[in-house]
């Protein structure tokens, strides 16, 4: 891809969010009349923000000329995706099977799907990791983590 | 899934409950008992929190385990506690403000009602002090001041629908006098700016006082404090107020009636603790304990009479 | 001079060393661990205070307050993520240092840079602390406001890259602070019906997000298999004194902007070692290297966080309010123990005061040597393959920013702005002044319409001569934001004509 059309999809996404945005400080409840002893309305300030916000943007837009014959360094898309997917797969199963289960399971597929292929190590990280760090905040920190339907405390 | 074990764990505790109060000890707790703390560790409310938990633990016969959640007032930590299954695994301990004002000023997903009482812990009384250099040497002179300059005297609150904020549209309603209201962050945020000669007149609990050696004009609550005696009430001043922030344990409405009784039980048996006692004066909070019926009426008092203030104020939600 | 011999005979208590280097073991692992940070550090150690005796106890909340900022440089150097909020202006150039291999360098950078700036603040805070406080005093609603849009100008100083990418990133994180409850109104913005959307966006989970999640993506995305790195350097090393020497300037001028940035109440460690960066960015000896992996960078950074700590003790402890979170439960701390902070401290307690000056003095010496052992320990995790590495690191970012409040929104949180901060990567926009936003934000907005109410909406108010203080700021910050601009044009047009002539 081309840091031109890049900066162009950049922009027009941007655009799009602040516009959003603007169109929800325009609703009712940002000028409700709760505002008489407070000075200014709570859409004051962001709006001041999205000004800029446009502004910027805009700026941005017009340089894309500027870069617009480099090339943006490739990516391995797959290796994102199944990144992002297992990532959030992490979490849902966090909340269903509770951290150690999940952390486990993740560990080890991530470092499988990273292209790790010491099954010892694999075993020895993907398990004793997790471990280890359940321990310190369950029971030194006393941070309660996710737990699991089965166990009390994990 | 959940209603099912909702079901059979209540028909467990009534079953127990019928035959003996005594042996509900041997079904709850089996497993550590979650502490919601709708507020910063470190925090006033996370403090008497932490000097409870070792006690109360040892009372209940498990481990506690302080979550703080935080966010929005308190009302973030709130909700989830009400969501919470209501089998005593999930304890709130809060101050009045997330139960009796956020519910009136915007929709969240609880009320008073979605809560079981279990026990008031203590009671924080108010004052209304000023920095030591200010004119003001008594509230005639700020209400005098106020109807001679309106919208002049700057009053501090620690944001919409907070006790200092309910406070002086309160005053501002019962002396007809327009104010200017100025919200901070929090206490210390206000007590920069008092000392610093940024505003005027603050409301908030007592102990603040002697800390930064302030004056206190009036106090909020029905009769004079003990540590100080010659600051007149609200009420011999004229004005039919009586504003406190208190600090309460409740769980989630629902909760097996067996259980509340354990916990409230060990909830009195935890405020009489000798350790307790003095952690909890070292952090200057004075218990004042209330029964869960009591704290039900208390509390709705509260409730009741801070939507009409916010009514007034043309705060409440729509 | 009595007292001071009581407080070294009140601190040469086995128990009260003790209780330092567990503090500072204990701070440096919490504060190297990403989400956890110095206020959560210091609570979870609150209830061993309670049987413990004054110095002792004082001693070690100390310690875990100083190593748990100096903590949050370890992983922004070694794993490009800041511990704390505190550290995420050392991944600049900490972490390009341990990709040129010098990881060791840059601990021991890091390391000295964080005692000189800790002894600094400390020797400020024993000196004049009553003088400051009342100074801080005078810094009201508009005095810090002209503060923070001072601060702000610091975007422009670590906007790698472009520039109005940058601002873009800037604005960005100041709008992700005004989502949620209203504090001055009390009614909700930009929830989109979200419940939980209505606490706002929490600035752990965030940066969690932006730097831990979008390093391990981008990673990942690199069209590269396997990155053993088996000659990364290990270990601890100083660099030699003349190299000490050439950075000076830039030594003295952070420790003085964070113990002035720690005096002055809600502002933090975070906006110091942003303004420290950024000043070395502008006049720093090296700033043409600054973002590159330059020594200089880290030093300023890592100088100003710990220089912070002595600065923040004063408002505490002379006045008795804190500025932050930390020195809150830090007084908490105090207070437990029977010692109440404010004008009447240091005639109270005498004995106690001086000894916990001269621990908090102690505590910094203690945490250079014990992160001087620690280091060739931890800089193992580079010599790990980088799959492990990688999943340790999406292990711990969720648990940490699970951590801050037990919800996992808020993880859900740290992963898309994973995903946000990797396309920012793609699309050349600098992540940290997002971070810079968020932190600034807040009260920027808070002291702002503040300042609106008490000028009933008069906004050249602000400057008038009623507020000398703002007044000078003010015009610093024209002065920062016109002179590059002014040299900029002034070399571009006599640039051509330099050539034309040649």
């Amino acid at each position: 891809m081309r840091k031109g059309v890049r900066d162009i999809i950049f922009g027009t996404c941007m655009l799009a969010v602040g516009g959003l945005l603007w169109w929800e400080t325009s609703k009712p409840r940002y000028q409700a009349d709760k505002v008489q002893d407070y000075g200014f309305d709570p859409a004051f300030f962001p709006r001041v923000l999205l000004g800029l916000w446009f502004l910027l943007t805009i700026v941005i837009l017009a340089r894309s000329v500027v870069v617009w014959s480099q090339e943006v360094e490739p990516q391995n898309w797959g290796r994102l995706a199944g990144s992002v997917v297992l990532s959030a797969a992490y979490i849902w199963l966090m909340d269903g099977i509770g951290f150690l289960f999940a952390s486990v399971a993740f560990a080890i597929a991530i470092m499988v799907f990273l292209g790790l292929r010491r099954p010892m190590w694999i075993g020895l990280v993907g398990v004793l990791f997790p471990l280890l760090t359940w321990y310190c905040f369950v029971f030194l920190l006393q941070i309660p983590l996710p737990t699991s339907p089965w166990f009390v405390r994990l | 899934m959940p209603a099912l074990s909702r079901r059979s764990f209540t028909a467990v505790a009534l079953a127990t409950a019928l035959l003996a109060t005594s042996t509900v000890s041997a079904e709850y707790p089996e497993k550590p008992v979650t502490i919601v703390v709708a507020w910063a560790a470190g925090g006033a409310t996370d403090l008497v929190t932490r000097a409870l938990q070792p006690v109360l633990g040892k009372q209940l016969g498990a481990d506690l385990v302080v979550k703080n959640i935080t966010g929005a007032a308190g009302t973030i930590g709130t909700a989830e506690a009400a969501r919470a299954r209501p089998d005593g695994y999930t304890v709130l301990i809060t101050p009045t403000g997330p139960l009796t004002t956020q519910p009136h000023l915007r929709d969240i997903p609880y009320d008073l009602d979605s809560f079981a009482p279990i026990g008031r812990i203590a009671v924080t009384p108010m004052l209304m002090m000023v920095p030591p250099s200010s004119k003001y040497q008594s509230l005639q002179n700020v209400l005098d001041d106020a109807k001679a300059n309106p919208g002049k005297v700057k009053f501090a609150s620690t944001g919409a629908g907070t006790l200092p904020h309910i406070s002086i549209l309160g005053l501002n309603k019962a002396a007809s006098i327009e104010t200017k209201h100025i919200p901070y962050k929090g206490s210390a945020n206000v007590m920069k700016a008092l000392l610093g000669g940024e505003v005027d007149v603050f409301s908030d609990q007592a102990q603040l006082v002697p800390k930064y050696d302030l004056r206190a004009l009036a106090c909020w609550s029905a009769a004079r404090l003990p540590e100080y005696p010659d600051v007149p009430t609200m009420k011999e001043l004229g004005f039919d107020f009586e504003l406190e922030n208190w600090l309460g344990v409740f769980v989630p409405k629902d909760t097996p009636q067996a259980v509340v009784d354990r916990l409230s039980s060990a909830l009195s048996a935890t405020l009489q603790d000798a350790s307790v006692v003095a952690a909890l004066d070292k952090l200057k909070v004075t218990i004042a304990h209330l029964g869960p019926s009591e704290l039900a009426v208390f509390a709705k008092k509260d409730y009741d009479r801070n939507r009409d203030l916010l009514k007034d104020a043309g705060l409440l939600k729509k | 001079m009595e007292s001071l011999g009581n407080a070294l005979v009140l601190l040469a208590d086995p128990a009260t060393l003790a209780a330092i280097v567990a503090g500072i073991v204990f701070g440096m692992i919490v504060g190297a661990m990403p989400g956890l940070g110095s206020v959560l550090a210091i609570t979870i150690a609150l209830p061993f205070t309670f049987g413990m005796d004054k110095v002792p106890s004082i001693a070690l909340v100390l310690a875990i307050y100083c190593a748990s900022v100096y903590g949050g440089s370890l992983s922004a150097i070694l794993i490009n993520t800041p511990g704390t909020p505190q550290s995420a202006a050392t991944v600049l150039d900490g972490f390009p240092m341990t990709r040129q291999g010098k990881a060791d360098l840059a601990l021991g950078w890091a390391t000295m840079a964080s005692l000189i700036g800790g002894l600094f603040s400390a020797a400020v805070l024993i000196v004049a602390a009553p003088q400051l406080a009342r100074f801080a005093l005078r810094f009201g609603a508009i005095e810090t406001f002209a503060l923070i849009g001072m601060a702000l100008t610091c975007i422009a100083g670590v906007s790698r890259g472009s520039m109005f990418k940058g601002l873009l990133a800037g604005v960005l994180g100041l709008f992700l602070a005004t989502v949620g409850t209203d504090p001055m109104t009390g009614s909700v913005r930009f929830d989109f019906g979200i419940f939980e959307l209505s606490g706002g966006f929490k600035l752990i989970p965030v940066v969690v997000g932006l730097f831990a999640f979008a390093e391990v993506f981008s990673r990942i995305a690199e069209r590269r298999t396997e990155l053993h790195d088996v000659t990364a350097a290990v270990g601890f090393k100083l660099a030699p004194l003349a190299e000490w020497l050439a950075r000076w300037k830039t030594i003295v001028r952070s420790a003085v902007i964070g113990t002035f940035i720690g005096v002055l109440p809600g502002t933090g460690a975070a906006t110091a070692s942003f303004i420290a960066y950024s000043e070395a960015k502008r006049v720093g000896r090296f700033r043409e290297r600054l973002g590159t992996g330059e020594p200089e960078g880290v030093v300023a950074s890592e100088t100003a966080n710990n220089a912070v700590t002595g600065g923040a003790l004063v408002p505490t402890l002379a006045l008795g309010i804190p500025g932050d979170p930390v020195t809150a439960v830090m007084m908490s701390a105090l207070i437990i123990q029977g010692i109440q902070p404010g004008v009447r401290l240091f005639v109270d307690n005498p004995d106690v005061m001086n000894a916990a000056f001269m621990a908090l003095i102690v505590c910094n010496l203690l945490m250079f040597a014990v992160g001087a052992l620690a280091a060739p320990i931890i800089t193992r995790v580079l010599r790990m393959p980088e799959s492990i590495l990688l999943a340790m690191v999406l292990v711990l970012s969720v648990v940490g920013s699970y951590g801050v409040s037990g919800r996992m929104f808020d993880v859900m949180v740290s992963v898309v702005f994973g995903i946000v901060g990797y396309l920012f990567r793609i699309c050349n926009v600098p992540t940290a002044p997002v971070v810079i936003g968020m932190v600034l934000g807040p009260i920027f907005e808070e002291s702002l319409r503040q300042g609106l109410i008490l000028t009933d909406g008069d906004f050249l108010a602000f400057f008038g001569p009623e507020h000398p203080i703002a007044m000078v700021l003010l015009v610093i910050t024209v002065l920062i934001v016109v002179i590059p601009i002014w040299r900029h044009l002034r070399a571009r047009s006599s640039g051509p004509s330099a050539q034309a002539g040649r």
